[in-house]
């Protein structure tokens, strides 16, 4: 874990907040209603929480949480928004998986400005209980991870097209000098160049930031897939 | 072109003496020049314990050693890297003190010296700009800390010749480094991936998206990243952020407003008690 305080933030000391979490060792029971290539083993036990997954939801506030598997959407698509005092006990959540490659063990879980806490907690105790790592974020274009790391995709993809290096230079690059475990452009190709296509168009038309707008080569992948051509850029 | 002697401009500090090391521990007699004195003789003491602790690992013999710090010449007179066939720059990282320094260094080489910049950001053809060699400029951008990384991004300048490069790029290889080649732009490879990065992650901290610990471990488990970007922040240090932002192009590369004014609040000096990668 990180080393509590250094930068600090709210004191004015830094950044990290220093607030670790210790993971939750019971949960709630509850019930799995739909179907998620995702959660293939998730195995409801009846109880207080309401799990969809596949990407239904419907209300019902006699319930602990609701818990709303995303895609790409926000959580407000499901639930309505309104002026920013939206929140309920619904609760989303995504498992994390780079495009086609198997997912991981990270789930997000999506709250609204007024999300209730005990909402919250019953997300994060039935995931953390199933041996899955969760992490809490705001209910905004592409939670964290792929808020974060698909601009640098789009980046990778990009320089490959300018000649800034070769694809194999960039992954060597990032593999030696920032210890990733797989190159950017390795990465991408492996979840999919339609797939961030997919993903990155979602989000650059939820926020409208160029960083996310979808670069050539996955353009032409995505054209390709949808034409039925041969994907020889794959 | 065979390059057996090398200088380190900047010696006295971080990344200079470790590139110092790496020239020293490849067999190379190494000049180590800085204008401070004192910083050099904190760099020797670091040298002895780096080589030391190599002595004790078995990675290299008591005999090895000491031939390697006998081949690491301190000075404070560029005079004494009259004779050197590269000279490695890795001094502040500002154009025109760079610039400077390749003017003086150019009436004070030999005609061949090859003149290699350590910059992550800046152009090598702006730097080798009106040096009066500038084929035989080139760019050599180490990782921190340059004696335990291996990968070097070289990068040739508009002017630069075909046979500095493949002459700069073979002595990498005799001094066990790994090269890889890239443009001349900004930030290079590594760094114009990963400043634009971490700059979306300090947006992303702006904007309340989640904690920096929630951050980290989203990056770690969903990429399997060694280590969170808010970590790698706090290692780099939110004032180097603010200056490799600021060296490249306005865009989403550029450190948001607020976040100069968080860098300023959140980050009072040596406060932390680790050691501060500078100049990556």
């Amino acid at each position: 874990m990180v080393a509590a305080g250094r930068l600090g933030n709210k004191s004015g000391q830094g950044l990290l907040t220093g607030l670790t979490r210790q993971k939750a060792t019971e949960a709630p029971g509850f019930t799995v209603l739909g179907h998620s290539a995702n959660f293939d083993d998730l195995k409801g036990t009846g109880g207080d929480v309401t799990l969809h997954l596949g990407g239904g939801y419907a209300p019902d506030a006699s319930k602990t949480a609701v818990l709303v598997e995303l895609g790409s959407e926000c959580l407000g698509q499901h639930t309505g928004e309104h002026m920013g005092q939206e929140g309920s006990n619904a609760v989303g959540f995504a498992r994390y998986r780079n495009g086609s490659d198997a997912p991981s063990t990270l789930i997000e879980i999506v709250h609204q400005p007024n999300t209730s806490d005990a909402a919250i907690e019953a997300a994060r105790a039935i995931f953390e209980v199933q041996g899955f790592d969760t992490v809490l974020c705001k209910d905004l274009a592409g939670r964290i991870v792929d808020r974060l790391v698909r601009p640098k995709y789009n980046d990778a993809l990009r320089f490959l097209d300018e000649g800034l290096a070769t694809a194999e230079d960039m992954d060597k690059t990032c593999c030696m000098g920032l210890g990733y475990p797989v190159g950017p452009l390795a990465r991408v190709h492996s979840g999919g160049l339609a797939q961030h296509f997919e993903i990155s168009k979602a989000l650059h038309d939820m926020t409208g930031l160029p960083g996310y707008a979808p670069v050539r080569r996955a353009v032409v992948a995505k054209a390709a897939q949808t034409g039925g051509m041969a994907k020889a850029a794959e | 072109m065979t390059i057996t002697k090398i200088g380190v401009c900047g010696a006295g500090g971080t990344m200079g003496a470790g590139i110092a090391l790496v020239a020293a521990r490849a067999g190379m007699q190494t000049v180590c020049f800085d204008l401070s004195p004192d910083a050099l003789a904190r760099q020797r003491a670091a040298a002895q314990k780096f080589f030391g602790r190599s002595v004790d690992k078995g990675r290299m013999t008591q005999g090895d050693c000491d031939a390697a710090l006998a081949r690491m010449q301190d000075s404070s007179d560029l005079n004494d890297l009259a004779d050197c066939d590269m000279v490695i720059e890795a001094i502040f990282e500002n154009l025109d003190v760079k610039k400077d320094l390749f003017a003086k260094l150019n009436a004070i080489c030999k005609p061949d010296t090859i003149f290699a910049s350590n910059t992550s950001t800046l152009s090598i053809t702006q730097i080798a700009g009106g040096c009066g060699r500038e084929d035989r400029v080139v760019g050599m951008h180490f990782c921190l800390p340059a004696q335990v990384m291996k990968l070097i991004e070289m990068s040739r300048g508009i002017n630069t010749s075909e046979e500095v490069f493949t002459a700069a790029w073979d002595w990498t290889e005799t001094a066990g480094q790994i090269p890889v080649e890239t443009q001349d732009k900004p930030g290079f490879i590594l760094n114009a991936l990963l400043v634009p990065f971490n700059n979306d992650v300090l947006r992303a901290i702006e904007a309340g998206l989640a904690t920096p610990e929630d951050i980290d471990t989203a990056i770690k488990v969903g990429l399997g990243y060694k280590m969170g970007p808010c970590t790698l922040l706090e290692l780099i240090g939110l004032d180097t952020q603010v200056l490799l932002g600021e060296a490249f192009f306005p865009s989403r590369w550029t450190p948001a407003p607020p976040f100069r004014r968080s860098a300023a609040a959140w980050w009072p000096p040596d406060v932390l008690g680790i050691n501060r990668a500078k100049g990556c």
